[in-house]
């Protein structure tokens, strides 16, 4: 039966990307071509991704990817482009997230507490809320 | 059909302050809380301007905040700060509120409005009234506070994982990191994040997450899982210097 | 003469030397007459303090900052001279009761939420003030402008104060008539058809727009020019709106002076886009208007808010699109550019869901057709409120918030839910002409434990019908879009039929058992679903009624068709179904289809072997101003894979048929459409000749056998109504339906009785030429099946008993006889009926009506008035039919 097609993140302008050259364009340069980059590097070296995805699924199962790409941009110290390299799918790992959780506090509700919660609010019949003002 | 409760004050009888100021604690003490904090409003109602009244508006207070009737314990307290702000018990008076928005805190799967408004509330009385003992707690339960946040993001980043928006989970688990970097949730979010970047082909990123985790939490689970993740889904990546 | 013309002129006023402010050190600061605040408190208010210096200037500043305080009266400070400053307060009282008097159109409960003050509050003139004009702003609304509102002041022991409000309410004053000059193209009632506000007419009593209202004038004023800019009237122009108070001073005049202007034609229009990747050649060609045709301003906002959309679905959420007007006064044509502006792709940084207190997040956040980090698309955004609209847990005008995030290009939706209470405990009682009687209890819980899964409980009890049923639907197994569900139950029908007006069962079913059913989704609106029934029917007729004496079931007392169906029978049956569904809302649906086929199969072991498919179908159109049209039809057909029963008997069991009647079809009385079989019964004495067929209605036995096959068609057109009524539940609709129900194997009809014939052997016959019929008298027989007799009573002990000896006696049946009582013989007589078989007929019966959804306090009420146009002979129609209290 008909697969989901689904596209995730970035969606790329190919004769813009190129259009970005290591040494001339800035971050704000950049930013103004391509919009505000999708991911940005955690801690001390901040590059920028461009990251898309295009996956198909069934309805009900998880998306498998069928095709990415992504662009990272490296910047020198003062700001301007040092690297633009371009990447897809070779790099992407089949993940199984884990089970396991941090535990949080919070009144749990009990399970009567769930089934009858708000029985007890009987709204008015059909008497329906005040004429708006 | 619900019988309306009387919430109306009691019927207007006029008694002298102190039988009333009594009888109102003496219900207190044998625990018959509602009614004696409607003995403590009338109290305040019938002798507004008595040393009494004072001493009432924060009993009242008080004694709906034992009757578990929140709202109510809030406003009762947030009247008397409004027209006490200088009295000595003031601070026991944002206390009673801070504690009611905290009592109502849902759990991460439901809405977090009210733990805001406790975050607010005991905030305030830890910055107005830092040395009180009240204090010390609510800056006890504020990191309590802070960590039922961070759980919400990571509880909504893992739904995210599980249906495969990995772009979606990174933003959450990133979040935790900017943003609660006090919380116990951060170890995990540093191990989520490491899942989610190699899952979105970025093996690097991946590595210097991990690599943040095991310098700042070593002999955590989650740089264990983190640790061997590396291992086998990018080797080449995690042997390469840099 | 004037007076003496020049007077001196007053020597300039010396300007008074402004003293130079003496500085005073503050030596003592008391507060004198405060009760209730603490000195502290009100020197806190002030900027006063012991040792620092002041001047007039900060002891009026500190005056002014005292009164600001809302907590004193006045305030007076002395020994500014000396020093040691004394502030004499007086407090405001404080409020011990609000009273509201006169004020019969507007209670107390609809005045005291909105006014600030209240019991415990300090007493401020300004409150006071605020509160009164906020009174008079409420009956302003109503259209009382006569109201006033003057508030006394009651003070008691103590500083309190008892504040009561005297409301003197006027009446309404109402616009008794609006004349428009100036307007030639169109007529004064069309253009008054536009207004919100209309001429006080009588049938217009209760209305609320008849009163006068200055903010609805101005909105009236919009309308007028709206309405002549979608005509094309370019130049519009109100040149003044005048009301003035009727001579009586009761009611007002509205008089409008309008100027035309000349009807414009569009001139050339195109689309100009500053987005790259749009083709502004092909958005042009899609242009509604065209170069010549007659100018529409409502055509034009249309389309911006369709390019704005399409922007929309291509990620563009903040495109702004502004048509430039290029007017040709000359010869009257009208030039727009529709142009985009720059904007660059939109993504969706956060999706905040809020007010779930009950729902758990996941539950509403897997309804979102977007995630985080997509790019923006105002279609899924549409499609998302409808899922979440159609879980039913939450308000009805639910809306996903749109607002920028951190950056231009970053959206953050807010998806703020109201929780509905989802759990329904009803216990109601009904009456209904279908089942007369009705008790209902059910627990249903669609929103259980917030994790979107319905548990329910319902038992329900009816002359008709007795069900209990248990069931539970998991929609996201394992968090993925897979339903389980499954459920038990227990249902006891007893069909039954009136003779006269005595209630006879016909034949009672009871079926015990249960089914399990999943579903998953195949498409983002086709999805596929399974279920497994397995169910034991045991179906028993009425013993004493239709049983001969040796307990077999009398075809002749209930005809052959009821007699097959006895039994105990297990049905294992396995369905599929296909199913589409765009609908915006499962509930109220006003736009969308919905198809579903399905295909279910009877025979995987257990008795019953039998295929049967079903199909349904309905499309929603909104017609406009809230106008709703729907088209809905659904059929189905069965077969039996049974071997062959006998002439005259279906191989489908009655129980396993459709039947068609009152609640599906409307105009119709229960089961009255399809095959059934009609018995009339004879008066008269045949001795006498007299006998003639009973016809009428309530006399004539008619048992609805059910068919195979079926079709069913509505359209129905929902009427919106006034604010008033909509807010009562009220959803009159008029509608049109066709079906018919048919496919039986023809019974074999009873009813052969022998024709009387007079002492020489000669057939009788009545008046009317129809044969004259005798009873049938048959023997009722022993266990064994030798016919019984009855001893005549004159004989003692043993008189009355039934025996099997036509002469004598024997204790036990067949025993040898002895004694020479000549015995009766036991005999049942059937009068003579004439038996009809009807309705098996696959022409279309019609019917057309009105009806009324009323959601009224004690359950939802449904009347229903349908006129059949067209229908077979045999089928029983129905006027009026209404149906209270929950349906199931």
């Amino acid at each position: 039966c008909a697969k989901v097609q689904a596209h995730h993140g970035y969606v790329f302008d190919a004769d813009l990307v190129n259009a970005v050259q290591p040494g001339v364009d800035d971050r704000d340069s950049v930013a103004t071509m391509l919009g505000q980059p999708t991911l940005t590097g955690e801690f001390n070296s901040p590059e920028w991704y461009y990251w898309g995805r295009n996956t198909n699924s069934l309805a009900f199962t998880r998306p498998d990817p069928t095709s990415q790409t992504v662009v990272r941009i490296r910047f020198d110290k003062n700001g301007t482009v040092a690297a633009v390299d371009k990447m897809g799918m070779e790099q992407v790992a089949q993940i199984n997230p884990t089970d396991e959780k941090t535990p949080t506090l919070g009144r749990k509700r009990g399970f009567f507490q769930q089934l009858f919660g708000n029985i007890g609010t009987v709204t008015p019949g059909g008497m329906g809320q005040q004429p708006p003002q | 059909c619900a019988s309306t409760k009387a919430s109306k004050d009691l019927p207007y009888v006029a008694r002298d302050v102190g039988t009333l100021y009594s009888a109102a604690k003496d219900k207190l003490d044998r625990g018959q809380y509602e009614i004696a904090a409607k003995l403590f409003d009338e109290v305040e109602r019938q002798h507004p301007f008595s040393v009494w009244a004072r001493r009432a508006q924060l009993m009242g207070a008080f004694s709906y905040y034992m009757n578990r009737d929140y709202t109510q314990s809030i406003q009762s307290a947030q009247r008397f700060i409004a027209e006490h702000p200088g009295s000595p018990s003031a601070p026991y008076a944002y206390y009673l509120v801070g504690l009611s928005y905290y009592e109502q805190i849902a759990d991460v799967d439901r809405d977090q409005k009210i733990t805001e408004q406790a975050k607010a509330a005991l905030g305030e009385l830890a910055r107005r009234y830092p040395q009180t003992r009240y204090a010390a707690d609510a800056r006890l339960k504020l990191d309590l506070v802070e960590d039922h946040l961070a759980g919400k993001e990571m509880e909504v980043g893992r739904f995210y994982e599980q249906r495969g928006n990995w772009l979606a989970a990174t933003e959450r688990f990133q979040l935790v990191i900017d943003k609660y970097q006090t919380t116990t949730h951060v170890p995990e979010a540093l191990m989520r994040l490491t899942e989610t970047y190699l899952a979105m082909g970025l093996p690097e990123e991946a590595k210097k997450t991990a690599a943040v985790l095991g310098a700042n939490y070593p002999g955590s689970k989650w740089y264990e899982r983190a640790y061997t993740l590396m291992e086998d889904k990018a080797p080449a990546v995690a042997a390469a210097g840099a | 003469q004037e007076a003496s013309s020049a007077t001196t002129l007053p020597p300039p006023q010396a300007s008074p030397l402004v003293p130079a402010p003496e500085k005073h050190v503050v030596k003592s600061l008391k507060v004198e007459g405060s009760q209730r605040i603490e000195p502290a408190t009100i020197l806190s208010y002030t900027k006063l303090r012991v040792g620092e210096t002041y001047t007039t200037e900060t002891i009026d500043q500190a005056i002014k900052d005292l009164l600001a305080s809302d907590f004193l009266a006045d305030v007076s400070i002395e020994g500014v001279e000396t020093g040691n400053l004394v502030i004499h307060v007086k407090e405001n009282p404080v409020i011990n009761r609000i009273v509201l008097e006169g004020n019969k159109h507007l209670k107390d409960d609809k005045i005291k939420p909105e006014i600030k003050l209240a019991p415990r509050q300090i007493f401020t003139r300004t409150a006071v003030r605020a509160d009164v004009a906020r009174i008079i702003e409420l009956y302003r609304r109503q259209g009382r402008f006569g109201a006033t509102v003057d508030p006394q002041m009651v003070n008691l022991d103590q500083n309190r104060v008892d504040v009561i409000f005297e409301i003197h309410e006027g009446d309404k004053s109402k616009v008794r008539a609006i004349n428009i000059i100036g307007n030639e193209k169109f007529p004064d009632s069309e253009l008054r058809s536009q207004m919100a506000t209309k001429q006080s007419k009588w049938f217009r009593l209760f209305s609320s727009n008849t009163s006068y209202d200055q903010d609805r004038l101005s909105y009236d004023q919009q309308k007028l020019r709206q309405f002549y800019l979608t005509q094309g009237y370019a130049d519009f122009r109100v040149i003044s709106a005048v009301a003035e108070l009727t001579p009586d001073k009761e009611d007002f005049i509205i008089t409008y002076v309008v100027e035309e202007g000349d009807r414009y034609k569009f001139g050339d229009v195109s689309v100009h886009s500053g987005i790259r990747d749009f083709d502004e050649k092909k958005l042009t060609k899609f242009l509604p208007m065209k170069k010549g045709d007659w100018y529409n301003a409502k055509l034009v906002e249309d389309t911006v808010d369709q390019l704005t959309e399409t922007a929309g679905t291509f990620g563009y959420a903040f495109a702004k699109v502004n048509p430039r007007f290029e007017p040709d006064r000359k010869n009257h044509t009208m030039g727009i550019e529709f142009n985009i502006d720059q904007a660059q792709r939109t993504y969706v940084e956060r999706i905040n869901i809020t007010g779930n207190t009950n729902t758990k997040d996941k539950v509403i956040r897997r309804e979102m057709r977007l995630a985080e980090g997509d790019a923006f698309n105002s279609l899924l955004v549409k499609r998302s409120e409808d899922r979440i609209n159609s879980l039913g847990y939450f308000q009805d005008k639910f809306a996903i918030k749109q607002s920028e995030g951190d950056s231009p290009d970053r959206i953050v939706l807010d998806a703020n839910v109201e929780e509905k209470p989802t759990g329904e405990l009803s216990l109601s009682a009904g009456f209904s002409s279908l089942e007369r009687f009705i008790v209902q209890g059910a627990i249903q819980q669609n929103n259980f434990r917030g994790m979107g899964q319905t548990a329910s409980a319902q038992i329900s009890w009816s002359t008709y019908a007795k069900s209990a049923e248990l069931g539970f639907t998991e929609p996201y197994l394992f968090d993925r879009p897979i339903a389980l569900g499954g459920k038990i139950f227990r249902r006891d029908y007893n069909s039954f039929n009136y003779l006269g007006n005595d209630r006879n069962t016909t034949y009672s079913q009871v079926s015990t058992g249960f089914q399990i059913f999943s579903g998953v989704p195949l498409t983002e609106y086709w999805t596929l679903s399974g279920n497994y029934t397995l169910s034991q029917t045991d179906v028993t007729l009425d013993r004493s009624r239709f049983y001969n004496a040796d307990g077999q079931c009398d075809p002749v007392l209930a005809g052959r068709y009821l007699c097959d169906s006895v039994g105990n029978r297990l049905s294992s049956m396995i369905g599929l179904q296909i199913g589409y569904n765009s609908l915006n809302s499962n509930l109220r649906p006003s736009r969308g289809e919905r198809l579903s086929v399905g295909v279910d199969f009877a025979g995987l072991g257990g008795d019953v072997r039998f295929i049967r498919g079903n199909a349904r179908a309905a499309k929603y159109w909104n017609v406009g101003s809230g106008f709703i049209f729907s088209l809905s039809a659904e059929g189905g057909v069965i077969h039996s894979l049974e071997s062959n029963r006998g002439p005259g008997v279906d191989e489908v069991r009655i129980t396993d048929r459709f039947f068609l009647g009152q609640q599906q079809f409307r105009g119709f009385d229960i089961r009255g459409v399809g095959p059934r079989v009609k018995r009339f019964q004879y008066s008269g004495d045949p001795a006498a000749g007299t006998q003639a067929l009973i016809t009428d209605k309530d006399r004539v036995f008619d048992d609805a056998l059910g068919g195979k096959a079926y079709y069913l068609g509505k359209a129905e057109l929902e009427i919106p109504l006034g604010s008033g009524a909509r807010e009562l539940g009220l959803r009159p609709s008029i509608f049109a339906q066709v079906g018919a129900l048919f496919g039986l194997k023809r019974p074999i009809l009873n009813g052969s009785f022998t024709q009387a014939t007079d002492s020489d052997g000669k057939l009788l016959y009545n008046e009317d030429g129809s044969p004259t019929l005798l009873p049938r008298t048959t023997a009722i027989t022993d266990g064994s099946g030798n016919p019984l007799y009855i001893v005549p009573s004159d004989n003692g002990d043993i008189s009355g008993k039934t025996t099997t000896c036509q002469v004598g006696y024997s204790d036990t049946f067949g025993g040898a006889c002895s004694g020479t009582t000549q015995n009766t013989a036991y005999t049942s007589t059937t009068p003579p009926y004439y038996e009809q078989y009807l309705g098996d007929s696959a022409s279309p019966r019609l019917s057309v009506g009105v009806g009324v959804d009323w959601n009224s306090p004690f359950g939802p009420l449904r009347l229903d008035l349908a006129k059949v146009i067209l229908s077979q002979p045999g089928d029983d129609t129905k006027l009026f039919t209404f149906n209270v209290g929950t349906q199931f």
